[in-house]
């Protein structure tokens, strides 16, 4: 292979003349940057918790060849610059390009034989971004996946819901099958300008929606047209800002929506109280991007004038599934919703329960099956379900859309766990709700 | 363990500097060789036990070679060499094509209406492909007389398992860095640093900054269901794959070759501008050149190479370009990829092109040798052939439709400005590589170039590094 136009020899001869007071801003930079981390961390600072889990564990000999690897997770979770990187990176995504950052390829060098081609990562790499909107909005990458790339398609989805109905009504239950809608679908003023994904989302919630209203069935509730009424009355948003759940008002109205639909007089006696101490929490979108912010809302809490609620009780039937007990005791004027009743639902409805706790007799609330217990032991967790669903004449399913129409695994909405919700309320469907046949 | 991960920044490298720095020069190749180890079983786990029994068996086989007594019994020299050579090549037919081999048979049986079962998984160590490539390039140049045998095995070590070329080369063949193991070859290890570091910046800022960017749109289009791939879609992920591939790979070899040179090791050049290329056959004098010298001379040329006539040439090119492809990975769209390469190098000889003067219809020239060698990466890229040819396909023929939202996504503002920003390497002039320059430019805007390598792009690329690990724990709330 002579060639006749030769390229560059690759022989190394060092003609190396590098001014002496470059070569030495090269090696103090060079210095500050290899050891600047270590000599931080020997003089006390310290890396803060960022990603709403514990740091990695100290890794152990015993462990054998993992040693690296534990070595590798704890010693990068405990590097002092992570924050701030992170924090370098969000702001140069966002003040200089107006987007996201997006999550970084890894792995080795492409193409030096290692055989390996990288497959996309858009679903998982997506899922976990946090979009900037306008005025300091933030919007969840899931919302958009979900709606353009659906692990099932909408029609199914759909047609598990009915399933359920079907299932609940000839099990005698009064039910009520709610999916919150997902902030990206109320509170669309602030949306990201440049969304790849507008279009298809569009179409998406078209889908949905359009699809829920033909079921025609009153256990299915509206819980986006109770939350677009919500928001003309309240004149401003129901989603707060820089987490993904509604505000407390709006967390009033889902109760007060599903209330109503299970038991309108014991809906119609409550009103809303404000509790004159402010509700604070993190929102959870400040935290996935990394600069978490506090949320400060007004405590709102339904008042039965009379109504005399018991201390709740957790139970765990599988670790790290807690189940919620509450009760409470109504009055002739102030009813509450007679029986048992099981409510079903993800994080919506855990920040709901102390609203919850005003409205019902005995109410049990079980986790979503993409719960992390759940995760370890699905089959035991839909087990409990059906269960308690056999054993209460209420049944409550509530979850949120993204996750109903977007996700199989882990939804209530699944194929396989509504198969076995069926067949299994078929064969016995336990107590019947006095107002059913 | 890889370059761009903040257990390698923040620990091992520091880590083997000031242990370098504060000993005596003399431990030089024994503190490389321990962290090497180190570095490898790092990542590779239980691995290194292979890669130690591989070294083993070739310093003893140098060892037996050049001994005097066998010298004197050529037959029995070259038998070693051919058991050798066979160990070596075996190792890697076994580690790195082993599953692909099994999975044929499984497939031919199932042909056929047989059962094809389960197929074994075997677990590829990392850098198989280099470390073989180098035993072998050693225990030839050995035979050859090129280079009289390594006595020390610590040397060898250091050669083999040195930690910035170990994983993703460049392929350094013994006769380029054995003048420089002796412990006591002078040198400045301050000067060393400072010399190599720039480099190693530049790297690290092709690789994290640009590549990783680009990965995503390549990723999203080759993964597009065919009912989803449209024309713009399918040229975006070519395009942005041809980008992604140069500058990871080049990045990497950058790094390798300035982490080298921190360490007082001179590393051979592995690309020098090939998206400047005017022809297929210039393209292979400047992409990954350790390893298109390494099949020269080792497999091209004692195949006859030109020697033996124009009908014997091609086809001692076909066999190199065929082994180049499947030396890549144990997938059929690696070795058509091979072999469209080795066609087009043929069809270049056969009609003269190869031989045209350099600035003769230079543009269009690269346009097409650029063209061509887009064409290729779509096979080197796709999961299987099906996957290759419905890019190719989407490609050459216009299917219409909206940018699928994976690609748009993926084709942020960020990823745009890079992807547009990289594609001017393909204008640039062929003869100038900037990590060289780098290393070796003199002069004011040198010296700039260098701090704003140092001070600026490395920095930014490392905190992108550090960034990078972040993955909140999200169902924590959901």
């Amino acid at each position: 292979m002579t060639d006749p136009d030769p390229v560059p020899s690759t022989t190394i001869a060092d003609r190396l003349r590098v001014a002496g007071p470059v070569r030495l801003f090269i090696g103090l930079v060079g210095v500050l940057v290899l050891f600047g981390p270590v000599v931080m961390w020997g003089l006390g600072a310290r890396a803060g918790v960022i990603e709403n889990r514990p740091f990695a564990a100290k890794p152990t000999l015993s462990q054998g060849f993992e040693f690296s690897d534990q070595f590798t997770a704890f010693f990068t979770d405990r590097l002092p610059i992570r924050e701030d990187a992170v924090d370098v990176r969000r702001r140069v995504s966002q003040e200089l390009f107006g987007e996201a950052p997006q999550a970084a390829a890894t792995g080795g060098p492409v193409g030096a034989g290692s055989g390996v081609s990288g497959g996309t990562r858009y679903v998982e790499d997506r899922a976990q971004q946090v979009l900037p909107g306008a005025d300091g909005w933030l919007y969840f990458g899931d919302d958009f996946v979900r709606a353009c790339r659906p692990e099932q398609p909408v029609g199914t989805a759909l047609t598990q819901i009915r399933r359920l109905s079907d299932a609940l009504r000839a099990a005698g239950k009064n039910a009520a099958i709610a999916i919150v809608p997902d902030k990206s679908t109320i509170e669309t003023q602030r949306l990201p300008e440049d969304l790849p994904e507008r279009s298809c989302a569009a179409d998406a919630r078209k889908a949905r929606y359009d699809g829920m209203a033909a079921l025609r069935r009153p256990d299915v509730l509206d819980l986006r047209g109770a939350l677009q009424r919500l928001q003309r009355e309240v004149r401003g948003p129901v989603y707060v800002p820089t987490d993904t759940h509604v505000t407390t008002r709006g967390s009033a109205e889902y109760v007060r929506s599903v209330v109503a639909a299970l038991d309108p007089e014991a809906a119609r006696t409550a009103r809303l109280v404000d509790q004159q101490e402010p509700f604070v929490y993190t929102g959870d979108l400040s935290v996935i991007q990394g600069q978490p912010q506090q949320v400060s809302e007004p405590t709102l809490l339904f008042d039965k004038p009379g109504v005399r609620k018991r201390p709740s009780e957790d139970v765990a039937p599988i670790t790290g599934f807690p189940v919620t007990r509450l009760r409470a005791t109504g009055t002739r004027r102030a009813p509450v919703v007679p029986g048992r009743t099981v409510w079903y639902g993800d994080s919506f409805t855990q920040r709901a329960l102390p609203n919850i706790a005003a409205f019902f007799r005995d109410v049990w609330r079980v986790p979503e099956l993409s719960n992390v217990g759940a995760a370890k032991e699905p089959e035991v967790a839909v087990d409990f379900l059906i269960d308690q669903i056999r054993q209460s004449q209420n049944v409550v399913l509530e979850t949120v859309e993204r996750n109903a129409f977007g996700r199989v695994g882990g939804s209530i909405l699944n194929p396989e766990v509504v198969d076995r919700m069926v067949a299994e309320l078929a064969k016995d469907p336990g107590v019947r709700s006095p107002g059913r046949p | 363990m890889v370059f761009a991960s903040p257990i390698f920044l923040w620990a091992f490298l520091p880590g083997i500097l000031i242990v370098l720095w504060t000993a005596p020069k003399k431990a030089r190749n024994l503190l490389v060789s321990v962290a090497s180890l180190v570095f490898y079983a790092w990542g590779a786990h239980e691995f290194v036990l292979l890669l130690l029994a591989c070294m083993a068996v070739n310093f003893a086989a140098g060892q037996a070679i050049d001994s005097e007594r066998m010298h004197a019994n050529p037959r029995r020299r070259k038998a070693i060499l051919i058991a050798t050579i066979a160990f070596d090549l075996g190792i890697l037919a076994v580690w790195k094509y082993g599953t692909f081999a099994l999975q044929q048979i499984a497939d031919v049986r199932e042909a056929f209406g047989g059962d094809a079962g389960d197929v074994l998984q075997i677990a590829l160590p990392i850098g198989i492909s280099f470390f073989t490539f180098h035993h072998i390039s050693y225990i030839v140049d050995v035979y050859r007389g090129v280079r009289g045998a390594q006595k020390k095995p610590l040397e060898f070590v250091t050669y083999i398992a040195m930690f910035p070329q170990l994983v993703a080369g460049p392929i350094v063949r013994y006769n380029e860095i054995a003048d420089q193991l002796p412990n006591d070859a002078p040198r400045n290890r301050w000067d060393d640093f400072t010399a190599g570091l720039p480099r190693f910046m530049l790297g690290l800022f092709k690789k994290v900054v640009i590549a990783d960017a680009l990965a995503p749109i390549a990723d999203a289009s080759f993964s597009l269901n065919p009912d989803d791939m449209t024309t713009g879609a399918a040229w975006l992920g070519a395009i942005a794959y041809t980008l992604q591939i140069y500058f990871d790979f080049s990045g990497y070899s950058d790094m390798a070759i300035g982490l080298g040179r921190m360490i007082g090791f001179r590393l051979p050049e592995n690309f020098a501008r090939p998206y400047s290329a005017h022809s297929v056959t210039d393209f292979w004098r400047r992409w990954h050149i350790s390893l298109s010298n390494w099949f020269r001379d080792y497999l091209y040329v004692p195949l006859g190479g030109n020697r033996k006539g124009g009908g014997r040439t091609y086809v001692n090119l076909a066999i190199v370009f065929l082994l180049t492809g499947l030396w890549h990975g144990s997938n059929w769209t690696f070795i058509v990829w091979g072999a469209y390469h080795g066609a087009w190098l043929l069809i270049e000889r056969r009609t003269g092109l190869r031989t045209l003067p350099r600035e003769r219809w230079m543009w269009p020239r690269r346009a097409l040798t650029f063209l061509i060698v887009v064409v290729g990466w779509v096979f080197f890229r796709a999961s299987d052939l099906g996957n290759a040819f419905d890019m190719l396909g989407a490609m050459f023929w216009p299917t219409g439709g909206a940018l699928p939202p994976e690609v748009g996504v993926a084709l942020g503002h960020q990823a745009t400005f890079l992807l547009i920003a990289a594609s001017f390497v393909v204008l640039l002039p062929g003869g100038f590589v900037l990590g060289r320059y780098l290393e070796f430019g003199e002069g004011r805007v040198a010296d700039a170039a260098r701090a704003l390598t140092t001070a600026v792009a490395g920095p930014y690329a490392a905190l992108l590094v550090a960034a990078g690990t972040f993955s909140p724990f999200l169902y924590f709330q959901f």
